[in-house]
């Protein structure tokens, strides 16, 4: 592995990090909007807004990992390979634990939640947790 | 354990991300050995041990609570 391709993934790392935090939070903010507005397009525009988010998450991954060999095999370096796989069973756990509590709170709550806002909650809780674990443990 | 990589690389005037490019790691791998925050591969290891021309021994030490 050249310095060139270690430096290329430490820099993609820290991108990603930012990226799957800043996204996090926006789908927050839509969940909230979500939930405090009354708007008949709402529906149409969180549907859409999905359909954007996965464009992009599957256009950021097949740019950010150009060759095929890195896109099949993921990191190379050592520290960089285990930050991201701790960041992924971070996010994996947040998104089940989220998961099993609307599935065991949901009929409690009394905010009509759609579907839509539902799956914006679980994107957003994968995307923050993704996001929060890789800049914490890639701190220096 | 007790890490001694940053000793080294300090008596040898190398900045992390010099020794890092040495060895073929990132600038992060070589900061979090140092802190202690990350335990690295026998291969990293041993390639900064090789590095350094140091036993192994020397740069990484077992603490009683290991």
């Amino acid at each position: 592995m050249t310095n060139l391709e270690v430096k290329n993934e430490e820099k993609h790392i820290t991108l990603s990090g930012w990226f799957w935090l800043v996204l996090g939070t926006v789908l927050i903010f839509m969940v909230i909007n979500d939930v405090f507005s009354d708007s008949a397009n709402q529906q149409f525009f969180n549907t859409g807004f999905v359909m954007l988010f996965l464009g992009i998450a599957v256009f950021y991954k097949i740019k950010a990992f150009f060759n095929s060999k890195k896109y099949t095999d993921g990191y190379q370096d050592e520290f960089i390979k285990q930050v991201n796989n701790t960041a992924c069973r971070h996010a994996l756990y947040c998104t089940v634990f989220v998961i099993v509590a609307v599935w065991m709170i949901g009929s409690v709550i009394t905010i009509p939640f759609t579907h839509e806002t539902v799956s914006l909650v679980y994107l957003a809780t994968t995307s923050l947790s993704y996001g929060a674990s890789i800049i914490w443990h890639n701190r220096d | 354990m007790q890490v001694k990589v940053a000793e080294l690389r300090k008596i040898n005037n190398l900045s992390q991300q010099e020794l890092a490019d040495l060895i073929s790691v990132s600038r992060k791998t070589i900061s979090t050995i140092e802190t202690g925050r990350f335990t690295p591969s026998v291969v990293i290891a041993l390639k900064i041990a090789r590095h350094f021309e140091q036993p192994l021994e020397s740069l990484f030490e077992l603490e009683t609570s290991d």
